[in-house]
This record gives structure tokens, C-alpha cells and sequence, in this order.
């Protein structure tokens, strides 16, 4: 097309030339959106040797397709073998994905129970409210996530029950988590602090105005016990882990992509801290 | 995802590749699975960087293209291999047209720069988002198409008895 010609030319050669090759072969592979395909099948009306020649494209493009194709020729067995292990691998690999992510939820947790130790004078003090408001020793305000009132209440009111602490125990570990996922709409796994002397008695999911929440109660070996709480509810700010009084209760808690969490207890003995912080590296190291 | 699931995956994926890699390597069967086999091997060597929820095809598919890209030696048997295969006689007579017409493609994608025939093979054996495709060769997108366009002229051209193309890559 000559770029030099007269104004009336030009609209001419615009017109001729409103669609690209680039959009042609995208128009053919069914790439565009349907405006995108009104203005080539316009274009198309109009262009008949354009049509042609896109029709001989897509000739080459099954030639190609055909050209390739297996005739029923059996799989090399070599390429049978390595495409089994791979699978196998891969199995494995998700597996250890899926591990290493609540491993590192299990580390926080852990981790949050060492700073909540040593870390008592950090904390707000204060009692939290429905609204979220939790009053600092200042008398300042600031706002701490809806469900910790939730999380905090169902702590107080569960956990020192002797006779019916949980609704799943952990013999029942499996329904709850499939419970958990059905509930939650996506695979849980269930963390064990075994390793810091906490087992786990088993869970309840709770229904608040927000969504699930559910928990899990631990105990260790002196009968201190610690719940852990998690809900899709997403807290506004960041992610980092942040230590609360929340009425009787100690809360510690924080937020990745998928979950806000809550590690929740009364208070325990202060040698807890110092175990869970060596044990926290365990944990890490065996994810990792 | 289970270990059936991924089983599952694999046999619906493995056809996939054997094809894809005789595209690439313009029809020899050997060749092909040659390189379907080093994709499974660096596949499994590099296990560790598959991301769980990434689309498993693709993932094999950008690794066998790197490897197709790396191995020059392929290039020379490929041509090896057609000659040879230009030499031969066909046995079944009936399919003769079919099967000249086949090595007549098989050949002229040889002619291609292989940075075109990955493209226009790609979008040749499966109906894949452009968006994909491209990000399967490691391209961007305004270049992936341009391939695309590019590619299937050049291989008309060549389909037609006109001049080799150039075997540049220019115009991204």
C-alpha cells in the first residue's frame, strides 16, 4: 500500500488494511472476542481473496495436525517407565508441598506461643468487644479482627470442659477434616504439635456472622491447653503476627493468603515458651 | 491431586507430546521420543520447581521446547532422517498421496526457522489460548502472534514451490 497517495486513497488503503495477518490467523484459531470477530468477518465480506487465503492457512494448519499423528503406534516403553516415575514423583512432591505449607502454620503457631512469653509486656491489654474495639492500657483504641471475639469466647467456654472439650476427637480426625474442607471449600490438614508436647484433643467448627471458624484444641502433658483458630475471614492491614489480651484469654494471631489464624490460651506456664522456640526449629527444619 | 489423578494426567498428556515432539522434530519418530524422553527426565530432575496448581502440560511442554532449543544435534539427524525417508518407497499403495503429502509438510517445516515451527506447530495440535501458548515458549504475546502469522505464511510460501523463506527471525 502506498502511504503517499491522496486523502481519499488513504481512507482506502485504511479500509483495505483494517485487520492485520496477526488478526486473521487470531480470528481463525478463535483467540478474539466477539466484537473483535465482527470487525474481521466484515473485513472478510469484503476481502474474498483474504478469505481464500486464510482457508489455505488453515488446510496447512491440519496437514500439520494430521502429519503428527500416532496411528495407533504403541508408547515407548522407556517413555512409559520415566512418565510413571514422574507421576509418582509428583505425587510425592504435592504431598510434600502440602506438608511443608502447615508446617510452616505450625511453626507460626509455635512461634507465636514463644513471643507470647516473652514477650507479656507487649501486650494490649483490655477487654475486646463485638464491635472489634480493644481498649488499650492508654486508653487508646484500636481495632483487632471480628472473629478474636469469637475465637476467644469459644476458648473460655471450651476448653476447660473436662467431659466434652471438642465435638470431633482426635479419633475422628479424619471426618473433622474432611468436615473442614467440605465447610471451607479446600483441602485441610490438620497440624500436629506433638513435638512441643501439645497433642491434640480434637476440634468443633463454630458458626459466626462472618463465616466458619473453626478450632483445634491442644494439651500438653501439664493440662495446659491452647486452641487454635482459623476462618477465611480476611483482617484488614497487614499480615504480621500480632500478640492481644482478649478479655481472660491470650491471643496471638496473623494472616496469610487464604486464612486469618488465632492461636488462643489461657495463661500457661512460662517454660512453654522456651520449649516451643527449640522445637519451632524442629518443626521448620523437618518442612523444609 | 492424587496419584490416579495425576496418572490420569500423564496418559492424557503423554500423546500430546509424542506429537508435539514430531512436529519439532518434523516427523521422526525415533527423534521425537527421543526428546519426550529428556523432557521426562528434566521433568523429574527438576520435580521442585513445579508449582502445585500450575497446568502440568505446560509446564512439560516449555521444557521439552528448551530442550529442543539446546540440542543442535537434533537438527542434523532430523535431516538425515528426511532424506532418507525421501529415498524409501512407500508399501501401501493406497495411501501414497497421503503420505507424499505428509512428507511434503514435514519437509517444508523443516525449512522453517524453529522459532516458527514451534509456534504454528503448537497452535496446529490443540485448541490453546494464544495467552498460554505464548507463555509456554517463554514469549510474550505481540510475539507469539507475530510468529504465528509469520510462520504460516512463510510455510504456505513453501507449500506452494515458492523460495525458502528466510530463516531469519525479524520483525519483534
Amino acid at each position: 500500500m502506498s502511504s503517499h497517495g491522496s486523502g481519499r486513497e488513504e481512507d482506502d488503503a485504511m479500509a483495505r488494511n483494517d485487520v492485520s495477518d496477526v488478526e486473521l490467523h487470531a480470528f481463525a484459531d478463535r483467540q478474539l472476542s466477539v466484537d473483535e470477530e465482527n470487525k474481521v468477518i466484515d473485513f472478510l465480506e469484503r476481502h474474498p481473496d483474504r478469505l481464500q487465503l486464510l482457508r489455505g492457512h488453515m488446510d496447512d494448519k491440519r496437514r500439520i495436525s494430521e502429519a503428527t499423528e500416532l496411528d495407533d503406534e504403541p508408547t515407548d516403553v522407556a517413555i512409559d517407565t520415566l512418565a510413571d516415575c514422574l507421576g509418582d514423583r509428583l505425587a510425592r512432591h504435592e504431598k510434600r508441598e502440602k506438608a511443608r505449607r502447615w508446617s510452616a502454620r505450625t511453626v507460626a503457631c509455635v512461634a507465636l506461643i514463644a513471643v507470647g512469653w516473652t514477650a507479656h509486656t507487649a501486650y494490649i491489654d483490655g477487654p475486646a468487644t463485638r464491635n472489634g474495639a480493644l481498649t488499650m492500657a492508654s486508653g487508646e483504641a484500636t481495632a483487632v479482627p471480628r472473629f478474636l471475639a469469637d475465637a476467644a469466647g469459644a476458648h473460655s467456654l471450651f476448653a476447660p470442659d473436662q467431659v466434652h472439650p471438642v465435638e470431633y476427637t482426635a479419633d475422628s480426625e479424619p471426618a473433622m477434616r474432611d468436615w473442614f474442607s467440605s465447610l471451607f471449600n479446600t483441602d485441610i490438614a490438620v497440624p500436629h504439635l506433638e513435638g512441643i508436647g501439645f497433642d491434640l484433643m480434637g476440634g468443633r467448627m463454630l458458626a459466626t456472622a462472618e463465616g466458619p471458624l473453626a478450632q483445634l484444641l491442644y494439651e500438653n502433658g501439664r493440662g495446659d491447653r491452647v486452641s487454635l483458630f482459623f476462618t477465611k475471614q480476611q483482617m484488614d492491614g497487614s499480615s504480621e503476627m500480632k500478640l492481644v489480651k482478649v478479655g481472660k484469654t491470650f491471643a496471638s494471631y496473623w494472616q496469610d493468603d487464604e486464612f486469618s489464624y488465632a492461636v488462643v490460651e489461657e495463661a500457661p506456664g512460662a517454660d512453654i515458651g522456651v520449649v516451643a522456640t527449640q522445637i519451632a526449629e524442629l518443626v521448620h527444619n523437618r518442612g523444609s | 491431586m492424587s496419584k490416579k489423578r495425576i496418572s490420569e494426567d500423564l496418559a492424557e498428556h503423554l500423546p500430546y507430546l509424542r506429537r508435539y515432539a514430531r512436529a519439532l522434530t518434523c516427523g521422526d519418530a525415533a527423534d521425537a521420543d527421543d526428546l519426550v524422553q529428556e523432557t521426562l527426565l528434566k521433568a523429574i530432575r527438576s520435580i521442585e520447581r513445579f508449582r502445585e496448581g500450575a497446568e502440568l502440560r505446560a509446564w512439560l511442554t516449555t521444557i521439552m521446547v528448551n530442550t529442543f532449543r539446546s540440542d543442535k544435534r537434533r537438527a542434523r539427524t532430523r535431516r538425515a532422517y528426511l532424506e532418507n525417508q525421501a529415498g524409501e518407497e512407500q508399501q501401501s499403495a493406497p495411501r501414497q498421496q497421503d503420505w507424499m503429502e505428509v512428507q511434503t509438510v514435514l519437509r517444508s517445516l523443516d525449512t522453517l526457522p524453529p522459532e516458527l515451527r514451534e509456534a504454528i506447530t503448537l497452535v496446529a495440535l490443540e485448541d490453546v489460548k494464544y495467552t498460554d501458548a505464548a507463555q509456554r515458549l517463554g514469549l510474550k504475546l505481540g510475539t507469539f502472534m507475530s510468529r504465528v502469522s509469520r510462520g504460516r505464511a512463510a510455510l504456505r510460501r513453501m507449500l506452494e514451490g515458492e523460495p525458502d523463506p528466510s530463516r531469519r527471525v525479524a520483525g519483534e
